[in-house]
């Protein structure tokens, strides 16, 4: 592969050589790019790969935003131009000693929407494009778009949803089904044969959309059928007639859709349905994992298992074939899912299946979460693909199979298999974490509902942000700085604020008394009291008080116990600073202060620290 | 308080950094412009530790330093060279982030761009280096950024309230 790099190089060199550089006016082939911080990132990328080692084929050079055509070889995957879009005319090549060091540099990108296999053998180019993980593989070709009715997307970052013309009309369209239920049967020669027959199984009639749907509701209409029960308390419904574990039990909440339609016949088969059904329906619980509960999910489930009853009318053996699946591994595609539930039946062996059904079912139920297990993994893709596989069966056996639970069915399987939509949802799905995450710290954030959250979560950043803003100020310390930016408080300088607040932390002393700035200091004293309580109501309260950005008051407030701060004696030997502070006070206010301190005899560390605490905490 | 915490790490710099603003004795120590400056440095500080604090590194901590840096650069528009360097400095910060999907570049297409998700602008204004981001790992900074807000005001007022003891 060393020789193909030489000579690829080398004519990429004399091609580069030969391209215009220049203004688009003057039809150049190397234009500006599109901005200064994309030239910017460029420059960072070719500085990055310089560092690294690469080979620079021709010189870097830029003026603005135009950007000299370069190549640069013996690229290495740990520079950053190996992964990242320059989206400017630099060209990385990267030898590769082996075909899987390409696909494996392919696939370990997070980007893929186009690549390209250049080759003369059409084995290794069907070969090498299956193995790379890109929306588009170009054979012989630059990345282009196209042929038009070819989908255009990307995988993993790269893009999102397709481009196309097919593409785009299914991105953009949404299957939606119209279900029009009548109150009885409708009659039509088909339907009243069907119903006389075995309905179900005849694989040659093509029954009309209408009938299936009546048909198919009326069995959705079990009595003990709840729309709108939650899973548990499905699962419950139907479990709990088996608890009693008697066969006429099992009967009974069958019965009634029963004998609307279908009457006298198939009443043998109908402990093999009910059971088999109740396998079926405790499968689709315990596989659902109590994920989705919706009544449209419970009614999926019911045709799930209509259709699963279907098989077991005309085929009498099938429930019990279900049975020994699990054993015999069987050619049913339901193996998987049944068999393992039947672990436990079919090891009982010599009873007839459907015993061993029957007791596998209550072993396996009653203590309801042992199962359940069984089916963590199976979740929704799974249980498309069960609904799939049981649909598959009873097409198999010429069932109805219509077309509306189908659709019902086709929103999770198309779910499932379709890329797309996949990476669509898998998407929404992280947004969606991550905006619970974010609920989480933004307080108060469960109150509002999805679609102000944003703004609630804007609102806490600007809040944080202004919360360290107003704490820098404070830090100044040296309450005599804050004066003259006030502008409602009198003009009697710093020394007033200090005073004025100070008063209010040293009342008990009575060294001085804040004759002015009463009220002032009275909000300050407030705000600073709501400072310590809530930041959140702080801030409100001076906004009501056309105090919006507001560090000045505030920071008097606190800063006037700064004033404090500047006490030499305050800590220990762990901050310096203070220490600095208290030796050089530049204010006439602090030196007031100072001495003020200095009046109270400040020779104990202890003794005025506890001093200044006692009367700083308002 | 956990001695390598996030909290505990960037109350070590910023006090640090604290000491040395406050070491230095300004010529008028009440003027405004002063006072001002005063404040930008002590928030600049602020958010320097901060952004060095974290750990893991993000594209917030890097914006925010090379916003800090090319600031105090100058006001006008920053030189090639500055640029690229302080920029040098975000890629070191960012490069650990390549493995955890960091798309500061727009996700491309060919002839066809898919362009960055344009959704909470404001959002992305407010979160430093959210420009360039997509929606999902916008958030994810979000959180993060937040996160570390908390701390900072939390020591900051834990070091205001101490100072006025």
């Amino acid at each position: 592969m060393e020789s193909v790099a030489d000579v690829l190089v080398k004519k990429v060199k004399e091609k580069v050589a030969k391209l215009t550089v220049g203004a688009p006016e003057d039809d150049c082939d190397i234009t500006p790019v599109v901005s200064e911080s994309s030239a910017n990132f460029i420059e960072g990328l070719v500085k990055d790969a310089k560092e690294k080692g690469a080979t620079f084929c021709q010189e870097y050079k830029r003026d603005g935003n135009l950007i000299w055509p370069l190549l640069l070889d013996n690229v290495r995957p740990d520079m950053r131009i190996a992964w990242e879009e320059p989206f400017g005319p630099v060209l990385p090549v990267i030898r590769i000693n082996s075909i899987e060091e390409g696909i494996h540099h392919c696939n370990a990108s997070n980007f893929g929407l186009q690549g390209c296999v250049f080759t003369k053998d059409v084995n290794k180019a069907k070969l090498i494009s299956d193995a790379m993980e890109t929306g588009t593989v170009q054979i012989n070709s630059a990345p282009a778009r196209g042929p038009d009715h070819f989908p255009f997307q990307g995988l993993k970052d790269s893009g999102i949803g397709s481009q196309g013309v097919t593409n785009s009309i299914n991105m953009m369209t949404k299957i939606k089904s119209t279900v029009i239920n009548l109150p009885t049967p409708s009659y039509t020669p088909c339907s009243r044969e069907m119903q006389a027959m075995n309905p179900l199984l005849n694989p040659a009639q093509q029954l009309p959309l209408q009938d299936l749907q009546s048909t198919a509701r009326q069995q959705i209409q079990n009595p003990h059928f709840d729309p709108t029960a939650s899973h548990d308390d499905f699962l419950e419904q139907m479990l709990s007639p088996l608890s009693s574990c008697s066969w006429s039990d099992l009967k009974s909440p069958w019965d009634p859709p029963k004998s609307d339609e279908t009457g006298p016949p198939n009443v043998g088969f109908h402990y093999d349905e009910v059971l088999a059904s109740k396998l079926r329906q405790h499968q689709i619980n315990g596989g659902d994992g109590g994920g989705v509960s919706s009544p449209a999910t419970a009614a999926i489930k019911m045709m799930a298992q209509q259709q699963m009853m279907l098989p077991g009318r005309g085929v009498a053996g099938m429930p019990l074939s279900l049975g020994s699946s699990g054993a015999a591994g069987s050619h049913h595609q339901n193996d998987i899912i049944y068999g393992s539930s039947f672990k436990s039946p079919n090891q009982q062996g010599g009873e007839g299946s459907m015993q061993s059904l029957y007791n596998g079912f209550s072993d396996g139920s009653l203590p309801g979460t042992n199962q359940t297990q069984h089916f963590q993994h199976p979740q929704a893709p799974n249980f498309g693909a069960t609904a799939g596989t049981v649909m598959n069966q009873s097409q198999a056996s010429g069932s109805m199979t219509p077309a509306q639970p189908k659709q019902r069915v086709r929103a999770r399987r198309g779910q499932a298999t379709d890329p797309h939509s996949i990476a669509e949802r898998l998407r929404r799905e992280r947004i969606a974490e991550r905006m619970k995450a974010l609920q989480e710290l933004v307080p108060n954030a469960n109150k509002t509902d999805k679609a102000s959250m944003l703004d609630e979560i804007i609102d806490y950043v600007k809040f944080l942000q202004l919360q360290v803003k107003v704490l820098s100020m404070s830090r100044l310390g040296g309450a005599a700085a804050v004066a003259p930016l006030v502008a409602e408080m009198p003009s009697e300088g710093g020394g007033d604020c200090a005073n004025g607040g100070g008063s209010i932390h040293r009342n008990s002393n009575g060294n001085q008394t804040s004759a002015d700035n009463d009220s002032v200091t009275v909000t300050e004293h407030q705000v600073a009291k709501l400072m310590e309580e809530d930041m959140g109501s702080a801030m409100q309260y001076l906004q009501g008080k056309g105090l919006c950005l507001m560090p000045i008051s505030l920071a008097t407030a606190i800063s006037t116990a700064t004033c404090h701060s500047r006490n030499p004696n305050k800590g220990g030997g762990s901050h310096p600073l203070l220490q600095s502070n208290g030796e050089g006070p530049s204010s006439p206010s602090m030196s007031v202060l100072s001495v003020q301190s200095a009046t109270r005899g400040n020779g104990g560390l202890d003794g005025s620290v506890k001093d200044a605490a006692s009367v700083s905490k308002p | 308080m956990n001695p390598s915490s996030l909290k505990s790490r960037f109350a070590t710099r910023f006090l640090r950094a604290l000491t040395q603003i406050h070491a230095r004795k300004p010529i008028c120590p009440s003027s405004p412009t002063e006072i001002f400056r005063r404040y930008r440095r002590i928030k600049a500080a602020a958010d320097k530790s901060m952004a060095y604090s974290v750990r893991s590194r993000r594209t917030w901590t890097g914006a925010v330093l090379w916003k800090l840096r090319s600031r105090s650069c100058g006001r006008r528009s920053v030189k090639t060279s500055t640029l690229v360097k302080s920029q040098q400095a975000i890629e070191k910060k960012t490069r650990h982030e390549k493995q955890n999907k960091n798309t500061t570049t727009t996700t491309g297409g060919h002839g066809v761009g898919f362009g960055v998700e344009a959704t909470a602008s404001e959002l992305r204004e407010l979160v430093p280096g959210g420009e360039a981001m997509d929606y999902c790992n916008l958030l994810d900074e979000t959180a993060h950024y937040i996160k570390c807000l908390t701390t900072q005001v939390k020591v900051m007022k834990k070091i205001a309230d101490f100072y006025s003891l």
